[in-house]
């Protein structure tokens, strides 16, 4: 009898709950949770709800991000407070509660990531590898599921100065919902608090196997390497808005390269690696002002000199990492590596010369001494470190943007 | 919470949840993304923690992306949400008991969290009821802490975010040449996006007379200049004892750092001043406003807090040159009464009088 008429009160809940008349707005949101308390104290958490149920369910979770719901559990009336700590307290339950069954009858959703020793470079481009050709691939096509990741910083006497570039990465993938970082494998368990029901197996302490971040199979580097990756990241908005302003002001009606080359262990860019390049674009420059470069990675402070008017340092601007990610997805081009902004570029579609971080980490050429270039859609994939091959494509590459 | 326990009374399950850490909520539904006031909750959880004999602290940091701000702060939208959050990130990483720290952009799971906390009876702060109250007073305020203080004659200090003290020792030996050095804060909302109390704001003619009063007396002393990047006029950059670690490309995290490293501070009351008071960092913080000795557990005018120590002062009023030139070396002479570190140096006797014809 209650779960009838409790179905048929959630069933008239959605045309009533925003009736414009007060009275009969709130006694239907309040009939609404009551009928969510009456469920739970009769079948108790994580009990499983048929699909009617559970399209309830998102309706009721609604409520929790209702200013109303804060301007009731925050007023200063008695009755109004009350009222709000209640409805809070049901939706406290509600949540729980499917997340819960969520759990239950999901498959897997956190996924362990380990990082020993240096957190670098080649581990943030890892990072990208595994959310785009590990989990990513793992899930159907139609699938959006959100994944939530738990970094584990393995080694006691690793170098995890760069940790907060690694969370700052992790907010701009797809998939990614909810991120933990744990300092020591021991504290993966303990520190989660976990509830076990009798409707619901305890699958919050499932344990997995975690990927390590610091080791990726060499057939995937070596494939990412050879063919690019697509997709994985989500520009954040602003980050997007405060791009095309330094396009706009900075760089107003240049073509926008953006590189990125290798970096040292401090996370700067790797000063001979720079040299290089930079007497590598004399020339083209030379022939097309109107290309401007703007380099994602920082520079020592000790390295700053006062570079030609078209070399930008984006990070020496006030761009964070996630600003330079996005930079590297709407520059008109890219030259670099293929670190986390050549592979952010690269799904991007943005037309480049795309360059290993490592030669080392490819799989042996068969009998050639360097493998041929994939090129597809103005991306050429390089798959080489071979600096006089780099150069002569560089030149062509930049010759046909410069026409533009 | 009678009526959650009359709820859950007929339901069968267990919970589990480590009784020897405390988990601390950050909801920034009603919560604050501001420097200060989180850096405050850092040590008042260390404070908690400690006086419950805990050992560790897991920090479950939730943003509904629906939802992600209070309604103080409505600039923070589900559009921007995520850059503030990156850059408060390494607030959470000084504390010093810090175990694990989750960001949670699920209700779902957030409440599953608290929940099995709740049901398993761990120590959980806020505690559940005042979460589901949402209340929280702006600024928090050093109660607990002045108390804390009383009775075992100490506080839980800050420490750098996750790992970069190493990186600043090496960055002040390899960029900074070893020299001693300052780190200031000048206040400058009005240079930002969302501008506030911009009466407080600092101003910067004095800090720049200030800033080549000390080059002109004291050419080895470098002055780090710590905020936003837009918190900084670009005539800063032109002074060869000014170095900015936001122009080259630096973080949070990195200012922080720097920071627990540094000679001193000097910096208006803000988020920046904040961190230096949950240090032993020698300081100068500025023009505290006045209404903010209640929370403060002291009185307007009082030149230091309860648990200060000698070379960290406060003042209550707009800075002048001179003023800050007084403070300067009154805060490096007690810390080298203290047995500074080697950037500490005394000034001159007459070293004060030349300061005044030099401001004026």
């Amino acid at each position: 009898m209650i779960e009838r008429i409790s179905k048929w009160l959630l069933a008239q809940a959605p045309q009533w709950v925003e009736h414009p008349n007060w009275l009969i707005r709130r006694t239907s949101q309040l009939t609404v949770l009551g009928s969510l308390g009456t469920r739970i104290t009769v079948h108790g958490l994580g009990h499983p709800l048929d699909k009617e149920h559970e399209k309830h369910e998102q309706f009721i979770e609604s409520f929790a991000t209702s200013p109303s719901l804060r301007d009731y559990v925050q007023a200063r009336r008695p009755l109004q407070h009350r009222i709000g700590v209640l409805a809070r307290t049901l939706l406290l339950l509600q949540g729980a509660d499917a997340r819960l069954r969520e759990l239950a009858r999901s498959q897997q959703s956190t996924f362990a990531l380990k990082i020993e020793g240096r957190l670098d470079q080649r581990v943030l481009r890892n990072l990208l590898i595994w959310h785009n050709h590990v989990v990513r691939s793992s899930f159907d096509d139609r699938e959006e599921r959100a994944i939530d990741i738990a970094l584990v910083l393995a080694s006691a006497c690793g170098d995890e100065r760069r940790v907060f570039e690694l969370i700052s990465a992790s907010f701009m993938l797809e998939q990614v919902r909810n991120i933990s970082v744990f300092w020591g494998e021991e504290s993966v368990d303990l520190a989660v608090p976990t509830l076990i029901s009798n409707t619901a197996p305890d699958c919050q302490r499932a344990r997995r196997e975690a990927w390590d971040l610091g080791r990726t199979p060499v057939d995937l580097v070596d494939y990412v390497t050879r063919r690019g990756t697509a997709g994985g990241i989500k520009v954040v908005q602003d980050a997007r808005k405060r791009t095309q302003d330094f396009f706009k002001t900075a760089l107003l009606g240049q073509v926008v390269i953006a590189v990125s080359l290798k970096e040292d262990a401090d996370g700067t860019v790797d000063p001979t690696e720079l040299a290089w390049l930079l007497h590598a674009l004399d020339t083209v420059v030379e022939r097309h002002s109107r290309l401007g470069f703007v380099i994602l990675n920082r520079l020592a402070p000790s390295r700053w000199q006062r570079w030609p008017a078209h070399i930008r340092f984006a990070r020496h601007q006030g761009f964070s990492l996630q600003d330079a990610i996005s930079i590297a997805q709407f520059a008109d081009g890219y030259i670099g590596v293929l670190d986390i902004f050549g592979l952010a570029a690269n799904a991007a579609a943005r037309p480049g010369i795309y360059v290993p971080l490592d030669e080392g980490e490819l799989l042996a050429p068969p009998a050639v001494e360097h493998s041929p270039a994939v090129v597809k859609d103005r991306q050429v994939m390089l798959a080489s470190c071979d600096r006089a091959r780099i150069e002569s494509a560089l030149i062509s590459f930049l010759e046909d943007l410069g026409r533009l | 919470m009678t009526l959650l326990s009359r709820l859950l009374k007929n339901s069968q399950f267990s919970a589990r949840a480590d009784k020897s850490a405390l988990l601390a909520i950050i909801d920034f539904s009603y919560q604050h993304y501001a420097l200060g006031d989180l850096l405050t909750t850092q040590v008042n959880l260390a404070t908690r923690a400690t006086e419950q004999d805990l050992r560790h602290i897991d920090v479950v940091a939730m943003v509904n992306p629906k939802f992600p701000s209070t309604r103080y702060q409505p600039f923070i939208t589900s559009a921007n949400y995520i850059t503030h959050l990156d850059n408060i990130m390494a607030v959470f990483t000084c504390n010093p008991m810090l175990r694990s720290l989750q960001i949670v952009r699920d209700v779902r799971t957030f409440n599953l969290i608290v929940l099995s906390c709740h049901v398993a009876g761990a120590p959980m702060s806020p505690d559940l009821e005042t979460h589901l109250a949402m209340r929280q007073d702006y600024p928090v305020n050093h109660h607990m802490l002045n108390s804390f203080y009383a009775r075992r004659g100490y506080l839980p200090e800050l420490r750098a975010p996750h790992d970069l003290e190493a990186w600043a020792r090496d960055f002040h030996r390899s960029e900074l040449g070893g020299r001693p050095f300052a780190v200031i804060n000048p206040r400058q909302s009005s240079l930002t996006d969302s501008p506030a109390v911009t009466y407080r704001d600092a101003p910067l003619d004095a800090w720049y007379r200030f800033l080549d009063a000390v080059g002109a007396h004291r050419p080895e002393f470098m002055f780090v200049m710590v905020g936003g990047f837009q918190e900084w006029e670009h005539r800063l950059l032109h002074r060869r004892n000014v170095f900015v670690p936001r122009a080259s490309g630096l973080t949070l995290a990195h200012e922080l750092a720097l920071m627990k490293i540094a000679d001193l501070f000097m910096g208006t009351s803000s988020g920046f001043a904040t961190f230096a008071t949950f240090t032993r960092v020698p300081y100068a913080i500025l023009n505290v406003q006045r209404d903010f000795a209640q929370y403060a557990g002291v009185n307007p005018d009082d030149r230091h807090y309860p648990f200060a120590r000698a070379n960290q002062i406060l003042t209550w009023h707009p800075e002048t040159t001179e003023e800050l030139l007084q403070l300067f070396d009154e805060v490096l002479a007690k810390s080298a009464d203290q047995g500074g570190s080697s950037g500490d140096r005394a000034p001159e006797p007459d070293q004060a009088n030349r300061w005044k014809a030099v401001a004026q």
